[in-house]
């Protein structure tokens, strides 16, 4: 039974491993977790006669952690090195992952306000007596990019600091140099649309439809789709 | 709620709760694990009040401090500016393109001018917005970006990334060294610093560092001291965007940086001798590859050469995975993933679907109490609930059936969405 429980798999018996690497494992599922193991068969041989009398009980995996965690651990396959080491909840500090992710939460309180603060981004312009300013700002009120005809490096160049010429520059300035900030792969230039936040309840998995979330499509996908989609068009064209 | 919350430090990081509640339904003896961070906001009064009589009494000691150079405007004198208004407003051809519309402002020359000008400020702005200063050296410092670097990685023969201040690249883009520039002497010394406050998966608050050259004369990053060797990011798979930056500092005088040195490997000529006996090898490339090792900390870094170093230069740039990060995982790192590639595990949930379905009959249709076959009781639990996910359609078999046509799920556990009961055509 021990031995069983460590080589049964989906299959009937076959791996079908992506590494060479991986020709020195076993894979067993644990019904929530595949165990990766050695194929070493001394460490099991040790835990032999315990280990199947712990199997035919009904106990789930995290009993066997906290009753005897020193015959658990040995199931797990020895790593080639300490760099294997992970928090067990690791944060990610970086404030504009959930924004870039579209996980964060828009502030939607604020419904009977106009403007609604209903966004991550917003640009915003400003038609001054002596100068005119263009900027995008946070929800929170940050000013992330900002250019006026009040630099000296733009009012330079302008006939006047007011006219619609003055507008026009102002706001190639800010895509230039918005650009360079925040220099991102899906488009070249600064589109004025957000898409909506993705929502918790979407993700479940009893929801009847799964959207695909952005961070699970590799730009390979996408290059496939493009291309399968363009063969498609050639043919609905000729047709 | 109350009993379990006990009391936080102040400015502790937050922690997570663990709260067991009873599910009345299936089985009540269980708990169930209910898990959730809390912000640092529980401070008692005395703490709150106390913060604030300290911040009014002696400002100085929470005000940011400036640790790099003054951003000095170089503005031009106000009789200048007049004379240079007045010639504009007198010249008749911009005149005659501002009102047709037509007036194009060069804006790579407005950019040379906002790069002297503004720019420290701007990009300290940014900065802000992304937390480096706070997470590179604390909460009450800051510096101006004076020295702009022009930071490329070669993607291609033809293409070209570049580092700006957050723009988004792929792991692929940033596997080897890019091309770093910057203006100054020939005889002020520099060093370069490219760290990631992200990338450190078994420290909290620390950051791992990808490269490492101290003692840079002037312009020539080739013939400054390799101190750590480059390594590509790594960001994982889930944890979205991490940030990597490069920062600048400017030298007094020539330091001693042995400290934070790494072991190389060796060169390629003895390498061929000793690839015989690969262990070695693999040992030796090991070492300077060790993550554990390139635990950096800024704070500390800046605190042991203050007197020497002022931070001159930032940008940045954040990355995501990228499916060529496997191999660098598996090969060189030496570092396997416990599960599966989903990527196989799709596959053979398509090869067991593909024995099902005919081509030319179509899907079979399915019975309305799947569960209702005893499993075998000699198969394990977790044998035996993955048979049942077979049957229902859950979890990893979901694709064995199409969108509408699968088996009625019924979950008895906090019921949040609870689909209808689908009834055979």
């Amino acid at each position: 039974m021990s031995t069983g429980f460590i080589s049964l798999n989906i299959e009937d018996g076959e791996q079908q491993t992506s590494t060479p690497e991986d020709q020195n494992y076993f894979y067993a599922c644990n019904g929530k977790s595949l165990i990766r193991t050695q194929k070493t068969t001394a460490m099991f041989r040790q835990s032999d006669n315990l280990f199947s009398s712990f199997v035919r009980t009904t106990q789930r995996v995290k009993d066997f952690q906290n009753v005897i965690p020193s015959i658990f651990q040995r199931l797990y396959s020895k790593s080639l090195n300490n760099d294997d080491l992970v928090l067990k909840e690791f944060v990610n500090r970086n404030p504009r992952n959930m924004e870039l992710l579209r996980i964060a939460r828009k502030p939607q309180g604020f419904s009977l306000d106009s403007p609604t603060l209903n966004y991550y981004y917003k640009l915003k312009f400003e038609k001054g007596s002596r100068n005119l300013t263009g900027w995008v700002e946070h929800n929170l009120g940050r000013k992330v990019v900002v250019a006026s005809t009040n630099e000296w490096a733009i009012r330079k160049h302008l006939f006047s600091s007011i006219d619609t010429s003055a507008a026009e520059n102002l706001g190639r300035v800010l895509a230039h140099r918005s650009n360079c900030f925040l220099k991102s792969l899906e488009d070249g230039g600064v589109t004025l649309e957000e898409s909506p936040q993705i929502r918790e309840k979407q993700t479940y998995p009893t929801h009847h439809k799964i959207p695909t979330m952005p961070w699970e499509v590799t730009e390979e996908d996408v290059e496939i789709y493009d291309a399968i989609s363009r063969q498609l068009e050639d043919k609905d064209n000729k047709e | 709620m109350s009993n379990i919350i006990k009391k936080l430090r102040l400015l502790s990081s937050p922690t997570t709760f663990y709260i067991q509640v009873r599910n009345s339904r299936m089985n009540p003896l269980v708990p169930i694990q209910r898990k959730f961070i809390v912000p640092e906001l529980f401070f008692s009064l005395e703490e709150r009040l106390n913060e604030t009589n300290e911040r009014v009494q002696d400002p100085e000691k929470y005000s940011k401090v400036n640790i790099g150079f003054s951003g000095a405007l170089r503005k031009p004198r106000k009789q200048e500016k007049f004379r240079t208004i007045q010639d504009l407003r007198n010249n008749t051809e911009l005149e005659k393109l501002a009102h047709q519309g037509t007036l194009k402002v060069d804006l790579e020359v407005i950019q040379k001018e906002w790069e002297n000008s503004l720019k420290p400020y701007h990009v300290k702005e940014l900065a802000e917005n992304y937390e480096i200063y706070k997470h590179l050296f604390g909460d009450y410092a800051f510096f101006y970006p004076v020295v702009t670097m022009n930071i490329l990685y070669d993607f291609n023969e033809e293409l070209m990334s570049p580092v700006y201040y957050g723009n988004l690249l792929k792991p692929k883009e940033v596997k080897s060294e890019p091309n770093v520039q910057f203006q100054s002497d020939s005889e002020s010394l520099w060093s370069l610093i490219f760290t990631s406050p992200d990338d450190n998966l078994l420290e909290k608050d620390s950051e791992m560092i990808h490269w490492f050259i101290g003692n840079i004369p002037g312009n020539d990053v080739k013939k400054g001291e390799e101190i750590v060797d480059y390594m590509q990011p790594i960001p994982p798979k889930g944890t979205g965007f991490h940030r990597y930056c490069f920062v600048l500092y400017k030298q007094n005088k020539k330091i001693d940086f042995s400290r934070y040195r790494k072991s190389k490997p060796l060169r390629m000529g003895i390498l061929m001798v000793l690839s015989a006996c690969k262990k070695i090898w693999v040992n030796l490339w090991r070492k300077h590859l060790s993550l554990q090792e390139r635990t950096f900390n800024t704070f500390d870094f800046y605190k042991e050469f203050e007197d020497d170093l002022t931070p001159a230069g930032l940008s940045w740039f954040q990355a995501d995975y990228d499916v060529t990060l496997i191999n660098f995982f598996h090969k060189t790192l030496h570092i396997l993933d416990l599960h599966r590639d989903p990527k196989e595990m799709q596959k053979l949930i398509l090869l067991k679907r593909l024995k099902n379905v005919h081509p030319f009959q179509g899907e079979k249709p399915l019975y309305p109490f799947p569960q209702a076959l005893p499993v075998d009781k000699k198969w394990p639990i977790w044998l035996k609930n993955e048979i049942r996910d077979e049957r229902d359609g859950k979890g990893r078999y979901r694709d064995m059936y199409r969108e509408d046509d699968r088996p009625y799920i019924h979950e008895g556990k906090a019921v949040i969405n609870v689909l209808p009961f689908k009834s055979l055509k």
